[in-house]
C-alpha cells in the first residue's frame, strides 16, 4: 500500500480510540475511490439537477421526452454494465474498465456543450453520460473489494458509498450556486461539471494505485458468457442473488414512495425539496456507521435489518395519519435502508465471489435486482392505478415480510452463522 | 515513497481544473452582473409603448437578455422597451403580468403590474413550464415540472397551480378538483395537469388533463373546483379571442418520430383540425395574435424567434420576432 505522505484516516484514527474499530480498516485506496465517486457524484448531479430547466428554459421543449429516453437507457444500461464487467475480469484490469467509464461520463459533460440545443446530439450526450455510469460501476466495486480485508469489507463499500452521497448532494447544491451567481448560464454549469469529472478521473487514474491481477484461475480460453453463468451458480452467490432479488421484488422506487408521501401531505408545496435531501443526507451520515455494524455484527442481518426499516416505512404510510412527523420518520428509515443494503449488500457479494469473476457477479447481482425493482414499480403503479395508494402498500408489506423472512433462510440456515461477512476467503490482488 | 509525484500530480490537475472553472465563472457573473443593470437605451425604446404591443421574453443577446421587453405591434421589427424584469417564461392581461423565473432552487413566481413592477412573490415547486393570466387579470395559473428522484430515473411529472393575482396567493392545485369523465367522478393516481387557458370570464377556464398516458382536453370551473373531460389528444390548448376557438397541440405517434402539431378546435361543432401552414413539430402554448392568426415560440438553428401562422389557410408560418420568447399580446 502507498502512502503519500497526507495523514490517511487510517493513520489519524489511531489516535481516536472511538474510530478504531470502523474506519481504521479502510485502506487509503478505498478512500481515494470514494474521492473519484464524490467528484464524479458531484459532477453528474450537478447536470441532472439542472436538466430539466434546461431543457425547458433553453430548448424550449417538454423535459417529459426525457421520460421516453429511458427504457432504452435501462436496456442499454444492462449490457454494458455486464461486457465491462466481463471485459475486466478477463483481463484483470478493473481500474482500466473504471477509467473508461468515468472518462466517458466526463467528456459526456463537454458534449452538452457542443450539443448546443441540437435535441438528437443532445440526446446522444445523455445515453453517452449514463452509459459511462454502467461502465464503471462494477469493475469500481470490484476494486474496492480487492483493496479491503475481509474483516473490513462491509466498513470499506460503506466508506465508500457515503462519500457518493455527499458527492450527490453537493452537486445540485453547487449548480443552483451557480446559476445564482449567473443566471441563465448553463454552459456554466455543465463547464464546471467538466472540471469537477477530470479531477474524479485524475484521482482514478493518479492516486489509485491496482495492479494487473494475475489471472492463473481464469484462464483466457474461458467464454464469457459461461463464466457469467458459472460465476451464478456458484454455491454462496446463487442464494444470495434470489434474495437480493427476491427483496427487490418487493421494494417500491423511492420515486413513487415520495408521490405516496407528497400526496398524503396534501399538497405541501413547501415541503418538497425535503423529500430530495432529506434521504441522501441520511444515507451520508447511516452509510458508514451501519457499514462498520456490519463487519463487526454480520452483514447478513444488517441486510435484513434493512428491509425492515422498508417495511416499516410501508406500514407507516399505509396507517399513520399523514403529518410533519411522518415525514421525517419515513425519510429516516428511507436512509437507513439505502445505507444497510446498497454497500453491504456489495460487500457480502464480494466476499463469496472469486477475485477472477467479482466485478462479473456484481453485474450480474446488479442486473437482477434492477429488472427486479422495475417488475415492482410496474406492479406498484398496477395496484394503486387500480385499487388505490393503501392496497397497493398493504400488498408490498405482506410481499417484503415473506421476502425478508425467505431471505433469513436463504443467507442464515444456521444460528450461529451470522457473524463475519461470509463462507469463503476471496482470493484477492496482490497487495504490497 | 517512488509515487509522492501522483500526489502532486493529482494537485495540479486539480488547481488547473479548478481554476479554468472559477476563471470562467468570473467572467460569466461580470456578464451577468453588467446584463442586470436595469435596461440602456441605445437602439431600445425609452418609454412603455401604448397598446396593441407584444409582452415578450427578450433575447436579444446584451444586457437585456432574458429581460421582459414590450414590441408595438404597429413597427414589429422595430425598438423594443426593454425593463429590468428578467423572467423564463411570461404572460400578461389585464394590468397583471405572472414571470417565472428560476431563482433559488425551485424557482419562483413573480406577480408584476402594468408598470412592469414586482407586486408579488410565489415559490414555485420545479421547472417553470407555462405561464396563463385570465383576461380580467384576476387570476393566473402556473405548470412546473417536477423531477423524480434524481439518482436514477428520468421522469417528470407536472403541477399546475392556479394563483390570485391581486392577493399574489395560490388559489388550488389543480390535483384537488373533481374530474368528471363520462357523466362520473374519476380518481387516479397518474393524473397530471398543464397548460392552463382561461375563458373571457375568468372562472372558467381549459387546461390538459393526463392519464393513462393520454392527454385530455378539460373544460374547469375554479368556483364549483371541478373539471369535465371533453375530448383526448389535446395538450396546451389556447382559447381564441372570441372564445369560438382552441388552438392546441397533438402530440404525434411515437412510430411517427414523436414531436406535436397544432391544431384547432371549433367548440361549437367540436370539429378539430390541423393547422395546414405549419408543419414543423412545436412544443408551446400558443398565443393569439387575432381571431385568425395564432404566435408560438420556436428554437431553431438560427435562433430562437417567435412565429406566426393563420389557423385558416394554408399559408406557411413565417417569422414574427427575432430573438424573442413566450409572447403575449396586449390588445
Amino acid at each position: 500500500m502507498y502512502d503519500f505522505g497526507a495523514p490517511s484516516p487510517a493513520n489519524t484514527s489511531t489516535r481516536l480510540p472511538w474510530r478504531s474499530s470502523g474506519w481504521a480498516g479502510v485502506r487509503p485506496t478505498v478512500w481515494f475511490l470514494g474521492l473519484t465517486s464524490l467528484l464524479t457524484d458531484v459532477s453528474s448531479e450537478m447536470v441532472t439537477s439542472v436538466l430539466p430547466m434546461y431543457v425547458v428554459m433553453q430548448l424550449g421543449m417538454t423535459p417529459l421526452a426525457l421520460g421516453a429516453l429511458d427504457g432504452i437507457y435501462q436496456g442499454a444500461a444492462a449490457v454494458v454494465r455486464t461486457v465491462s464487467a466481463l471485459v475486466a475480469d478477463r483481463l484483470g484490469r478493473h481500474k482500466t474498465v473504471a477509467v473508461a467509464g468515468y472518462a466517458t461520463s466526463a467528456l459526456a459533460k463537454l458534449g452538452y456543450l457542443a450539443a448546443g440545443t441540437a435535441w438528437p446530439a443532445l440526446t446522444g450526450v445523455i445515453v453517452a453520460d449514463r452509459l459511462g455510469k454502467g461502465i464503471r460501476t462494477a469493475p469500481r466495486d470490484a476494486l474496492i473489494a480487492q483493496h479491503s480485508s475481509l474483516s473490513h469489507l462491509a466498513t470499506s463499500f460503506g466508506a465508500h458509498r457515503a462519500m457518493d452521497a455527499a458527492g450527490a448532494a453537493l452537486g445540485p447544491l453547487a449548480a443552483f450556486g451557480i446559476l445564482m451567481l449567473a443566471p441563465g448560464r448553463f454552459d456554466q454549469v455543465f463547464l464546471v461539471s467538466f472540471a469537477v469529472a477530470v479531477m474524479g478521473v485524475a484521482a482514478l487514474v493518479l492516486l489509485v494505485h491496482a495492479p494487473v491481477v494475475d489471472a492463473p484461475t481464469a484462464p483466457k480460453s474461458r467464454v464469457s458468457v459461461a463464466l457469467a453463468l458459472r460465476t451464478v451458480a456458484a454455491p454462496g452467490f446463487r442464494p444470495l442473488v434470489i434474495a437480493a432479488c427476491g427483496l427487490s421484488v418487493a421494494s417500491v422506487s423511492d420515486a413513487l414512495l415520495y408521490l405516496t408521501l407528497q400526496r398524503a401531505l396534501a399538497f405541501d408545496a413547501a415541503r418538497l425539496p425535503l423529500l430530495y435531501v432529506g434521504t441522501p443526507v441520511c444515507y451520508f451520515m447511516l452509510a458508514g456507521p451501519f457499514g462498520a455494524l456490519a463487519d463487526r455484527l454480520g452483514a447478513r442481518p444488517m441486510f435484513l435489518a434493512g428491509h425492515v426499516c422498508l417495511l416499516f416505512v410501508y406500514v407507516m404510510l399505509a396507517l399513520t395519519p399523514a403529518g410533519p412527523a411522518l415525514l421525517g420518520a419515513c425519510l429516516l428509515l428511507l436512509g437507513a435502508y439505502y445505507a444497510a443494503t446498497d454497500g453491504v449488500l456489495a460487500a457480502m457479494a464480494s466476499a463469496v465471489l472469486p477475485g477472477h469473476a467479482r466485478a462479473t457477479g456484481l453485474s450480474v447481482l446488479a442486473t437482477g435486482t434492477s429488472v427486479a425493482r422495475a417488475i415492482a414499480a410496474v406492479a406498484f403503479g398496477a395496484i394503486w392505478t387500480y385499487r388505490g395508494s393503501t392496497p397497493a402498500l398493504v400488498v408490498f408489506a405482506v410481499a417484503l415480510l415473506g421476502a425478508i423472512a425467505a431471505g433469513r433462510m436463504l443467507l442464515m440456515p444456521a444460528l450461529g452463522e451470522s457473524r463475519g461477512t461470509g463462507t469463503e476467503t476471496p482470493p484477492r490482488g496482490k497487495e504490497p | 515513497m517512488g509515487h509522492k509525484w501522483r500526489a502532486w500530480a493529482f494537485l495540479g490537475v486539480c488547481v488547473v481544473a479548478g481554476g479554468a472553472a472559477v476563471g470562467s465563472l468570473r467572467r460569466a457573473q461580470h456578464t451577468a452582473t453588467s446584463a442586470a443593470v436595469a435596461p440602456t437605451a441605445g437602439a431600445d425604446l425609452s418609454s412603455r409603448p401604448r397598446a396593441p404591443f407584444l409582452l415578450v421574453r427578450n433575447l436579444v443577446s446584451g444586457p437585456g437578455w432574458g429581460h421582459v421587453a414590450l414590441v408595438p405591434l404597429s413597427v414589429i421589427d422595430g425598438p423594443r422597451y426593454v425593463s429590468a424584469l428578467a423572467c423564463m417564461r411570461v404572460h400578461y392581461a389585464g394590468g397583471r403580468g405572472l414571470c417565472l423565473t428560476s431563482a433559488g432552487p425551485t424557482g419562483q413566481a413573480i406577480v408584476f403590474d402594468e408598470l412592469l413592477e414586482p407586486r408579488h412573490t410565489v415559490p414555485l415547486t420545479g421547472a417553470p413550464s407555462r405561464a396563463r393570466v385570465s383576461r380580467d387579470g384576476r387570476r393566473g395559473a402556473v405548470t412546473v415540472f417536477e423531477q423524480g428522484h434524481g439518482y436514477t430515473d428520468l421522469t417528470f411529472s407536472t403541477r399546475t397551480t392556479l394563483l390570485d393575482l391581486s392577493a399574489g396567493a395560490v388559489l388550488a392545485d389543480l390535483e384537488q378538483f373533481r374530474v368528471i369523465h363520462n357523466g362520473q367522478p374519476l380518481s387516479r393516481p397518474d393524473f397530471n395537469y398543464w397548460g392552463v387557458t382561461f375563458a373571457d370570464d375568468g372562472n372558467r377556464f381549459y387546461a390538459t388533463l393526463a392519464f393513462g398516458g393520454t392527454p385530455y382536453l378539460v373544460e374547469g370551473d375554479v368556483a364549483r373546483r371541478e373539471v369535465r373531460v371533453l375530448i383526448s389528444g389535446v395538450e396546451c390548448p389556447s382559447v381564441s379571442p372570441s372564445g369560438a376557438r382552441i388552438a392546441f397541440k397533438r402530440p404525434l405517434p411515437r412510430a411517427e418520430g414523436g414531436g406535436w402539431r397544432l391544431w384547432v378546435l371549433d367548440l361549437a361543432s367540436k370539429n378539430a383540425r390541423p393547422i395546414a401552414g405549419e408543419t414543423r413539430s412545436i412544443d408551446d402554448q400558443v398565443e393569439w395574435l387575432d381571431e385568425t392568426h395564432i404566435l408560438y415560440q420556436h428554437p431553431s438553428e438560427d435562433g430562437n424567434h417567435i412565429w406566426s401562422v393563420s389557423v385558416d389557410n394554408a399559408v406557411s408560418a413565417r417569422r414574427y420576432l427575432a430573438d424573442a420568447w413566450s409572447p403575449a399580446v396586449v390588445r
